[in-house]
């Protein structure tokens, strides 16, 4: 059996697309190939109105992920709060299948508080030991310039959790408009980014191309799994990093139902 | 929720009423309520998860007898404004935060307290667990004759060697460049030694450090620069550089510096003493003086 992967795009923002298409298409594709996809709303200035809060909840229930909307100082704890709640939310939906083709009725919403703490700490390990994936989609036209120093703190912070992780995690990092399509590459697909540099001051745009960035990212998605396989190697980062002493995901399941 | 409202748990139907607002985290608003047996911290959860594990944790450590409280009593859900939310009872602790406990600001006082919290640490290591979101915020002192220290907020412990669950970036060593984040004791210990230095000097100075581009290097400048602090350099160092083998260790070292450190205050004391016994001598001396020369016209 192929190991789970978790899968994310994680989309910062702070206003709203204004060309290319709508997003929350392109997020309903994304889960469709069974990327989530989350989004963070950042809360300055009049950048976010009331279309670009809808839009971010739209896109994020498209996409079957998280939306948060925060302060700029909030950012760095925010990234690594929703990719944890949106993990969490992916194994709790598996685990909900594997409990009703166990049980013919009942849900884990029947569960008493205490039982549910059980079952929500076994869903956390499962998590910290999964293969995680996550793409940072930055926004990163004219309205963001002031916040250039935030969101680079909060990727760096970012890099700092999944380095201590103990599953393998890769992260990749885009920026959106790009000088010339419809996204950047900053970061390729790396298992530690604390060193790379990260170019976000771009010149200055108002165009929003959400939704080609998107679909930019879920190109690049397509791409590493096609080398993974085509190539003959499994994508995992260092063995190093991979505890040994890590249950198999049926163990945890079981612990739980019995 | 406002003073006076009434919460009942659907599951194990124990009534509470809210008396007011502790404090509100990331995770979670924490209200001073009472409940069926006295006064509680009522924990209703934002995050639903995060509070679920931390209420795990919580039972998990009690059976193994390494927390010393407060106590988890009761985890329920009740309906608030409509909508079914999560909460935990915990013991209340009628402590003060240690950046708000104003004799905390005295060397001895805060080395009384990092003694207590050095302890609470090597259980929780010898367990196998980190304590992560360690900051002078979650650390309660309950005044008296020998302030008592009593950690709370659970939800950043983590067992060793995965990701620490919670942190604050200016307790965290990965933010400072000192390690990472990584579950093991050295990182609650350099929390604990920052911890220190924040009841001391107050937060503001670490904040500058921290901006610096060398900031441990920064952090111990401030130690160097600040006499009071001197017999304490050599527990606040290394734990700086993550070079205790464990909380015991570092625990002793403060012992020794505490020693030394109150000598020091001893030996200051006296020669106020001895001063302030000149300065009146010297007055009542010039009292009699001029008293003389007054008779004397
Ligand atoms: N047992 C207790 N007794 C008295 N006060 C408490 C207790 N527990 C929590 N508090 C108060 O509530 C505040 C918030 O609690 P706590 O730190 O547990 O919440 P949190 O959501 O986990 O916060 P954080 O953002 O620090 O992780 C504390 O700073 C403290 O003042």
């Amino acid at each position: 059996m192929r190991e789970m992967v978790l899968e994310q795009i994680l989309l910062v923002t702070d206003g709203c697309s204004n060309v290319g298409g709508d997003p929350v298409e392109a997020a309903a594709e994304a889960r469709q190939q069974g990327i989530v996809v989350n989004v963070i709303g950042i809360l300055h200035g009049q950048a976010l109105g009331e279309q670009g809060r809808r839009e971010a909840e739209r896109i994020a229930a498209a996409g079957g992920g998280v939306c948060q909307f925060v302060q700029p100082e909030r950012l760095s704890h925010t990234v690594q709060a929703v990719t944890r709640q949106a993990m969490t939310r992916t194994l709790h939906a598996v685990v909900r299948e594997e409990l009703q083709t166990l049980l013919a009725e009942g849900s884990v919403a029947d569960l008493a508080p205490e039982q549910r703490a059980r079952l929500a700490a076994s869903v956390e390990t499962w998590a910290e030991a999964s293969h995680l994936r996550v793409f940072l989609l930055l926004d990163t036209s004219a309205s963001m310039a002031p916040l250039v120093s935030t969101v680079r703190r909060a990727v760096r912070d970012f890099f700092l959790s999944l380095a201590a992780r103990s599953g393998p995690s890769e992260v990749a990092v885009g920026a959106f408009p790009g000088v010339e399509g419809a996204l950047d590459l900053l970061v390729d697909w790396t298992t530690d980014g604390s060193a790379a540099r990260l170019a976000l001051e771009r010149p200055p745009t108002g165009l929003t191309p959400t939704a080609p960035a998107l679909r930019a990212t879920l190109a690049h998605f397509r791409s590493w799994r096609i080398l993974g396989e085509a190539g003959g190697f499994v994508a995992l980062p260092p063995a190093s990093k991979v505890s040994a002493d890590r249950p198999p995901n049926g163990g945890l399941l079981r612990d739980y139902v019995f | 929720m406002r003073t006076g409202t009434v919460v009942c748990g659907r599951w194990n139907r124990n009534v509470y009423r809210i008396e007011g607002v502790a404090g509100r985290g990331a995770t979670a608003t924490v209200y001073a309520a009472r409940g069926p047996a006295g006064r509680v911290a009522l924990k209703v959860a934002d995050d639903e998860a995060c509070v679920l594990v931390e209420a795990d944790m919580l039972r998990n450590l009690e059976a193994r007898g390494v927390l010393p409280g407060p106590f988890l009593r009761d985890v329920d859900e009740a309906d608030i404004d409509g909508r079914s939310v999560l909460f935990l009872a915990l013991d209340w602790v009628d402590g003060i935060p240690l950046h708000r406990f104003p004799a905390g600001r005295r060397p001895a006082v805060a080395a009384a307290v990092l003694t207590q919290v050095l302890d609470g640490l090597e259980r929780l290591h010898a367990a196998g667990f980190v304590f992560g979101d360690l900051k002078p915020a979650n650390v309660l002192v309950v005044p008296g004759s020998l302030p008592r220290a009593v950690m709370i907020d659970f939800g950043g412990v983590t067992p060793r060697g995965r990701c620490v669950r919670a942190h604050s970036e200016l307790y965290d060593r990965a933010a400072w460049g000192a390690g990472g984040r990584v579950a093991e004791p050295a990182y609650d210990l350099f929390a604990a030694a920052l911890t220190f230095l924040a009841a001391v000097i107050g937060e503001a100075p670490l904040a500058a450090a921290l901006a610096r581009p060398q900031p441990v290097v920064a952090l111990c400048d401030i130690i160097r620069a600040d006499s009071r602090l001197a017999p304490y350099r050599r527990v606040l160092e290394p734990a700086f550089h993550g070079r205790w083998a464990s909380a015991t260790a570092m625990g002793r070292a403060l012992a020794a510096a505490s020693g030394a450190g109150a000598e020091d205050a001893a030996a200051w004391d006296r020669l106020t003493v001895g001063l302030m016994g000149a300065c009146a001598a010297a007055a009542g001396w010039l009292l009699l003086v001029s008293a003389a020369w007054w008779e004397r016209l």
